[in-house]
């Protein structure tokens, strides 16, 4: 039996090869079908990079049909088929079947197999025929280099896609980069609710199939950014409040240099305030600090201690930083509201599709009051950021305007009422046949309208909500399912 | 003798046989080829041929080759039952006047039924007994008959006033029906030579009985892969029309298909040829040999095969060709 096995081992081989070369044909062929699937979905259905998707699955099918087939097992009777094909006659399997048989004529045939087993040339034992096969991949790649060439509807839309795509992932990570740079301040709560809001908007990011679903994502993660910031507001105003009540103690202890410099935000002015400070103006501060609490307190402490050490550099940074403490929560958002912001406007530029967001916006504004500028921007939702101004005073620099922000459609908010635009045809009733129990078989005609059929969203809202309530009321609804309906549209009113 | 010298010699004594009927039987290889296998098998043939082909005359070389008891029956349709097996006759001893049972013609190890098609069913049936269980029973008394024996038959296609077919539990008692060509030119022209032209040359004794039962002991030991078995019993049962997963040339075209006889058949038949091709298992290619032979007469057409023209050769390879 082992010698018969032995001499079989080169008779494995040469299957084991045959068969990854049948597997390499089969996976080519069944490459090109899925490549071919692919383009033809690509016809129905935006699939960017579909050219670099096809490839790749050509090339996978070879490796894939190479490796399934070598790395099947080949059993002993294969084996001994294949062999006896080659002329052998059945010696083999009658071997193999009769391994364990003795008596001289069991004897002698297992001699004379294996005599003719180690004779045979392995060679013979060809592969199975592929020609099929390669037709096969032959015929699906020239389909498949046809559709390629050919113009699709849906190629164009593939190409936004992929912008798309590769602009939100480059601000998935302009997000991720932010946050880690910025939540290094942050109370535990505020880094749990803006990683909820990341995490939000990656995932509604991901899920986006235009750029409409993308810009709705985050428009949905800037509010919530902007709620997140309003306390944080709070805490800027606390910050503001606390510099302006430090100040104020300051100014009330005759401390006017420091005051200014606190209020000033300078180091480098704080330091040298600090630095000139009189034992009296030392117990002056310290009288001041009576009336103090929170960062200012902190602040002023540090200034006393500072006034008391000497070492006013250190001292001015450490005040400032108290000061600026409680605004770090609100720097990490804005952060992450630059980076949300960012990707839209770079959406926004790519809106020339049906369901493109472009919208533009323009604005003065005066930089502190000081000079006036114009600017443009491109707004996404229906409150553009006003324009950027450019300052008209040298010294202030470019600075935000602060013209209040103008009202701007963007395409997506946009309803198709076709109707409503009345550039439609009418249904036209072609036919009409009574059937029984009461029903009516109704052939319609042309249908209504075209897809330039766009009507702005907010010209409609109220009066869909309207209707809507209506029809719950009219409909077969719970109280509750009533409610969730008209607070779904009171909710939608409210934020025009 | 052990059984490794019996396979050795097998091969050997089964050329010498051949070469030796050649002497006498010029062409006509593939009729002494299937001849000799059923006779080492242990099983009666059927041959059908026209007249002048030499049948008779194969036979009585092969008896003369393997050196065995020879006796031929001319089938006529006045031929009796008794007359071929015998009968008890009155005999007169010193003690007086007895019975004693007169063995017929089947009495020998190789009985030549000439024209076996034209003795009545009563006399065919006799020979039942004596081709399946090589034995014979006279007036409630069961003799058996010599060992090796078998019962070569002939009979003539073209004719068929005044014959009567062979039943098929007749038919399905002979291992194979061979079908004697006419010969080729060549074949004539060694004919013409051997009969009636100067040439002498006789056949004579190869072996013996003992050594031709040997060589069939040898021949039943050979094995066979279980593939090749099932080739052969699904080869069977494909004749049959009855059958669930019969194939459409079975079920358009035979009215009754083989036996376990068939079977039987083509597997001892199979194991011989293997041997006598020096090879030590039987192989498909055996079984394709000798598949013809032992289902031609086993296997009966319909009416759609016989207003078709269809051949029973034609339907075994075409079935032969599916289950491959």
């Amino acid at each position: 039996m082992t010698e018969l096995l032995k001499a079989l081992r080169p008779v494995r081989r040469r299957i084991r090869r045959n068969r990854a070369l049948r597997g390499a044909a089969a996976g080519l062929a069944a490459g090109a079908a899925a490549a071919l699937l692919l383009l033809l979905l690509a016809r129905f259905v935006p699939v960017p990079d579909k050219t670099v998707y096809a490839a790749l699955l050509l090339a996978a099918g070879i490796p894939a049909g190479a490796a399934a087939g070598a790395l099947i097992p080949v059993k002993n009777r294969e084996a001994a088929t294949a062999a006896d094909a080659c002329g052998l006659r059945e010696r083999t399997v009658t071997a193999l079947e009769n391994a364990g048989g003795d008596g001289p004529m069991v004897r002698a045939q297992r001699r004379d197999a294996l005599d003719a087993l180690r004779k045979l040339d392995v060679k013979q034992i060809r592969p199975a025929p592929v020609r099929k096969a390669l037709l096969a991949a032959l015929a699906a790649c020239v389909l498949g280099t046809g559709l390629l060439l050919l113009p699709g509807g849906q190629d164009r839309k593939a190409e936004e896609l992929k912008t798309l795509r590769t602009e939100i992932a480059r601000a998935e990570s302009a997000i991720e980069e932010a946050l880690k740079e910025d939540e290094k301040g942050l109370s535990e709560a505020e880094k749990s609710e803006l990683r909820k809001i990341r995490d939000e908007l990656m995932q509604n990011l991901d899920r986006s199939r235009d750029e409409t679903d993308a810009l709705v994502a985050l428009d949905k993660a800037e509010k919530r950014l902007e709620q997140m910031r309003s306390p944080s507001a709070g805490g800027s105003a606390e910050e503001t409040g606390a510099a302006e009540a430090l100040a104020q103690a300051l100014q009330g202890a005759g401390l006017e240099s420091q005051a200014q410099a606190a209020l000033s935000g300078d180091e480098n002015a704080l330091a040298q305030a600090l630095a000139g400070m009189s034992a009296e103006e030392t117990q002056a501060l310290a009288e001041a600090m009576e009336s103090l609490n929170g960062e200012a307190l902190a602040a002023a402490e540090a200034m006393e201690g500072a006034a008391q050490s000497g070492d006013a550099e250190q001292a001015a940074a450490q005040a400032l930083q108290a000061l600026s403490a409680s605004g770090s929560g609100s720097m990490a958002a804005s952060a992450m509201q630059q980076a949300v912001q960012g990707l839209k406007a770079a959406l926004g530029g790519q809106g020339n599709g049906p369901s493109g967001s472009e919208g533009s916006g323009a604005g003065t504004g005066g930089s502190g009051g000081q000079g006036t500028g114009s600017g443009a921007g491109r707004g996404t939702t229906n409150e553009d950021q006003g324009g950027n101004g450019t300052s008209g005073n040298p010294s202030s620099g470019p600075v935000r305007g602060n013209d209040a922000p103008e009202y701007r459609e963007g395409k997506y908010e946009t309803i198709y009422d076709p109707e409503r635009v009345d550039i439609a045809t009418r249904d036209v009733m072609t036919n009409q046949q009574q059937l029984g129990n009461d029903s009516v078989q109704i052939e319609a005609g042309q249908g209504r309208g075209t897809l330039e059929g766009d009507v702005p969203y907010t010209s409609v809202i109220g009066e869909y909500a309207s209707g809507e309530a209506k029809s719950a009321e009219s409909e077969n609804l719970t109280a509750e399912q009533r409610e969730w309906v008209a607070e779904y549209f009171r909710l939608l009113t409210e934020q025009q | 003798m052990n059984t490794n010298e019996s396979i050795s010699l097998f091969a050997e004594q089964y050329d010498r046989l051949k070469k030796e009927i050649a002497l006498e039987m010029i062409g006509q290889e593939d009729v002494v080829e299937h001849l000799l296998l059923a006779v080492i098998a242990g099983g009666n043939v059927l041959l059908e041929g026209v007249p002048g082909l030499g049948k008779t005359h194969l036979v009585r070389v092969l008896s003369r080759v393997l050196d065995l008891p020879f006796s031929r029956i001319q089938f006529t349709p006045d031929l009796m039952p008794a007359d071929i097996t015998g009968t008890n006759i009155l005999v007169r001893t010193e003690e007086g006047n007895s019975f004693r049972f007169q063995e017929g013609p089947l009495f020998s190890s190789i009985v030549l039924a000439d024209e076996i098609n034209r003795a009545t069913p009563k006399t065919q049936a006799a020979l039942l007994e004596a081709m399946q269980e090589h034995s014979v029973t006279v007036a409630g008394k069961t003799m058996a008959l010599p060992e090796p024996y078998f019962v070569l038959a002939t009979q003539n296609p073209v004719e068929q006033e005044g014959t009567y077919p062979l039943p098929e539990a007749q038919l399905d008692r002979f291992l194979f029906k061979v079908l004697v060509p006419f010969p080729t030119l060549r074949e004539l022209d060694g004919i013409m030579n051997l009969t009636v032209g100067t040439a002498e040359k006789h056949a004579s004794r190869v072996i013996g009985a003992e050594e031709l039962l040997r060589m069939r002991e040898t021949a039943r030991q050979v094995p066979i892969a279980s593939s090749v078995q099932e080739y052969a019993l699904k080869l069977v049962l494909a004749t049959h029309p009855e059958q669930a997963d019969a194939p459409e040339i079975t079920r358009k075209y035979l009215r009754f298909g083989a036996s376990p006889r068939a079977a039987q058949a083509i597997l001892a038949t199979a194991r011989v040829r293997a041997l006598n091709q020096g090879r030590y298992n039987a192989a498909f290619e055996d079984i394709r040999y000798v598949a013809p032979a032992c289902l031609r007469h086993r296997l009966a057409l319909n009416f759609a095969a016989v207003t078709e023209g269809k051949s029973i050769e034609s339907i075994i390879a075409q079935l032969m060709k599916e289950l491959e």
